[in-house]
């Protein structure tokens, strides 16, 4: 055992290794991933109890997909291509019963009953991020999904293009897409914002 | 400007942002922005996209019960197929703690034996993005990753960046051995755009089993520009400070001859843009010469066949070499100096390499003693002038001991200024390695002027700094704009030598101006214990030390080389 330990271990070996059932390596890939990815789907949805759901949800399905995998894993981009299915599947549910408006409201709310010292108070009190939240919340999920990764998340329109079973083109034309929308939308938010400060009106407007 | 033009520009505006522009989309967008407001805005617009999320904080922690709800549902429930599994299912509580006993043991041995292998090695970096000289886009965070395990700590506080200031705005983060900067867990930063970086991490950095760098690690960059209409004039213009570091000097903002990984060819340019410089200082202190082969390649000392090509970079610094011969026997008397104690250390890690040396190399630390028996050179200036031969070289003695003084820097673009208040004298010294000096005339009754560049972060100087920068129009293309709205005061120190000037920043670095109008920036390594002087030396003092020894011994070499 001591034999193979001495070479640094690098992912692909985590990767084979949990594949062929090794649970610890599966612990390992687990811990590199369970932050950025919950990070990821917290953007992607708005808040915590989502992202709490939707977190476990792709790590199981991540550990029953592993042995079908390939041997060339790219792990960041695969789990990322679980979490953003997982996250379709909800808000399209959703979308359909319009229940997304109020959801960034309703976790705003949720924070005003923390004390003033709670950190994620402290997080998310700042104005311009609660509403970069909510116009995120209000754009097409395909949309949102680009963008958060492209400036949330950072990452290359190769890699973009992996996770969400695009061409490069194609990813050019989603995040062109979905900058012009979080434009649109933002203004809307703003105007919401100035005509009734404090209570926000269903920015979707009907 | 038609509807039909912008809507075929917008997507390009969306491109710019992620880098998947062609040159000539690129082009087409900038002659567009030039002309339509509207699309400026959205250009704005999705500037101000970017901004907001890099703003946001990190999602807060998941909460500790997650990994255990998955645990429950995977590999506590492993799939069927697997009768191993199985048996460990039956097993439950049992199997599972020994699985996990066996799991946190292999962790534990793998995590061991890694870190034993780990221990004994020197780190080093591994590699940059960007490389050395790369153009890079402002919004991307820049990486230098190492061999091992860094003391983060240790990385961070030999850790500069010039232009002064950008240290201590640029938020920085890790990702396990790769040292992020523009980038952390709680926010980023863009760097300021069409600027010239220089990132360097001093030697003295430990991993994190206290093992030191060892070598200098100097990175430099240039941003690319943003596209701004109301710059529109200087695109022109800016190639030309840039233009002058590419042929030679390259990286130049200077730290130059330490930038030891990114590449080699760092060493050589300094002795490029001051050859006039080696010659007169050569025969005035005559001893110092041998320090001018130390920007030769290191390859000389290695193998005397290979001095037959090198000396082409630096054919004026042949003729010093050569006189350098006769001086090797003076050994002299290192101890004359007060700041001798530095020496010594030099000595032995020539020693190491060829006892041949030995003498060679105390004759050179010597030689630039005896004009200055009696004027120190220490603390921040000592740890450069001792440091570095050829700065002794080009600078030549001290002619007074170092004087403090009130001062202020202000850091631009492509060059920073520094103001002597005791002389009233504003130095400009640019990212070419060139510089100028002005006389303050500012008084109150000029009023403070100044205020916001077109561009975010970027300020049109105030006061002194304003007026010199506002008197010579070619200033604001060659070093842009101001990094910061107000300079920085402080108390400075100098020190005159036979050749130029020490100028300290207490931002952590040593300006070494000299007086045929080139300088050289070194970081302030003295507040780094008495390891100044072997590290930064010690990868390539020695072997350039050697050279002059390679000479004499190789005497059919030498003479082929100098013509």
């Amino acid at each position: 055992m001591s034999g193979y330990a001495v070479v640094p271990v690098d992912e692909a070996t985590w990767v084979s290794r949990a594949k062929e059932g090794d649970q610890a390596a599966f612990e390992v890939i687990f811990q590199r991933y369970e932050r950025q990815i919950y990070g990821f789907i917290y953007r992607m949805m708005g808040n915590p109890d989502d992202a709490n759901d939707l977190t476990q949800e792709c790590f199981i399905r991540a550990y029953k997909a592993l042995p079908q995998t390939s041997l060339d894993l790219n792990v960041s981009a695969w789990l990322h291509r679980i979490a953003s299915n997982a996250c379709l599947d909800v808000l399209r549910r959703r979308q359909r019963i319009r229940w997304l408006p109020w959801e960034s409201h309703k976790h705003e709310h949720l924070l005003h009953g923390k004390p003033l010292d709670d950190p994620e108070r402290n997080a998310i009190s700042n104005e311009t991020q609660v509403i970069v939240q909510r116009v995120l919340n209000l754009m097409s999920a395909r949309n949102r999904m680009a963008l958060v990764l492209r400036e949330y998340e950072g990452m290359s329109c190769e890699d973009i293009g992996e996770i969400m079973g695009l061409s490069r083109s194609a990813v050019k034309s989603v995040l062109f897409r979905g900058r012009e929308e979080f434009r649109k939308v933002y203004r809307t938010v703003e105007v919401n914002e100035s005509e009734c400060p404090g209570e926000i009106a269903s920015p979707l407007g009907h | 400007m038609s509807r039909r033009d912008c809507e075929s520009i917008r997507p390009l505006i969306s491109a710019f942002f992620d880098g998947e522009l062609t040159p000539s989309e690129s082009m087409a967008l900038h002659k567009h922005l030039a002309l339509c407001g509207d699309c400026r805005r959205v250009f704005d617009e999705y500037q101000r996209i970017r901004t907001g999320f890099r703003d946001l904080t990190p999602s807060p922690p998941p909460p500790p019960d997650l990994a255990r709800s998955i645990w429950s549902e995977t590999i506590d429930r492993p799939p069927a197929s697997r009768s191993r599994r199985l048996l460990a299912a039956t097993s439950l509580k049992v199997g599972l703690s020994t699985a996990a006993a066996l799991a946190v043991l292999i962790i534990i041995s793998a995590v061991l034996l890694v870190r034993g292998y780990n221990q004994g090695l020197t780190p080093a970096v591994s590699s940059s993005v960007p490389l050395t000289d790369q153009n890079w886009p402002v919004y991307q965070p820049i990486k230098i990753q190492f061999t091992k395990p860094m003391d983060h700590a240790s990385v961070e506080n030999n850790l500069q960046i010039w232009p002064p200031g950008e240290r201590s705005r640029i938020p920085m983060s890790w990702d396990n051995n790769t040292l992020i900067l523009g980038s952390s867990t709680s926010q980023s930063t863009l760097f300021l755009p069409d600027t010239t970086y220089q990132v360097v991490v001093l030697a003295t950095a430990k991993d994190s089993y206290g093992n030191p760098l060892g070598k200098t690690f100097s990175l430099s960059f240039r941003t690319s520009p943003i596209v701004d209409t109301a710059k529109d004039s200087t695109p022109t213009p800016q190639p030309t400070p840039n233009a002058s570091p590419t042929p030679g000097t390259g990286q130049d903002p200077a730290i130059a001859q330490q930038s030891t990984v990114p590449s080699s060819s760092v060493i050589t340019p300094p002795s490029q843009s001051t050859p006039q410089n080696v010659v007169p200082t050569a025969t005035a202190t005559a001893t110092p010469i041998p320090t001018a082969t130390p920007t030769a390649p290191a390859a000389i000392a290695t193998s005397p066949s290979s001095v037959v090509n090198t000396p082409v970079p630096t054919p004026t610094q042949q003729p010093t070499a050569a006189a350098t011969t006769p001086t090797p026997s003076p050994v002299a008397t290192p101890t004359e100096t007060p700041a001798a104690t530095v020496q010594p250390a030099v000595t032995p890690t020539t020693a190491d390499l060829a006892p041949v040396a030995t003498p060679v190399a105390t004759a050179t630390a010597a030689s630039g003693t005896p004009t200055a028996s009696v004027i120190p050179v220490t603390g921040a200036f000592g740890s450069v002038y001792w440091a570095f031969t050829d700065v002794q070289t080009k600078l030549g003695a001290p002619l007074s001991p170092e004087a403090a003084m009130n001062a202020a820097e202000l850091g631009f673009q492509r060059g920073t200024m520094y103001e002597r208040y005791d002389q009233s004298e504003i130095y400009v010294f640019f990212s070419n390695r060139q510089w100028t000096k002005f006389q303050d005339t500012w008084t109150a009754a000029d009023g403070t002027g100044g205020g916001p560049a077109p561009e975010d972060q970027l300020w049109i100087p105030k006061r002194g700094f304003g007026l010199v920068w506002n008197s010579d129009p070619n200033l604001e293309s060659s070093i842009g704009y101001a990094i910061a709205a107000d300079e920085h005061v402080m108390g400075g120190v100098v020190q005159q030598f036979t050749n130029g000037i020490m100028l300290y920043s207490d931002q952590g670095f040593v300006y070494v101006v000299y007086d045929n109008g080139t300088w050289q920036l070194y970081p302030d390594t003295s507040g780094h214990g008495d390891l100044i002087t072997p590290t930064p030396v010690a990868g390539e003092t020695p072997t350039s030390t050697a050279t002059p020894t390679a000479t004499p011994d190789a005497t059919p070499v030498s003479p082929t080389a100098t013509p």
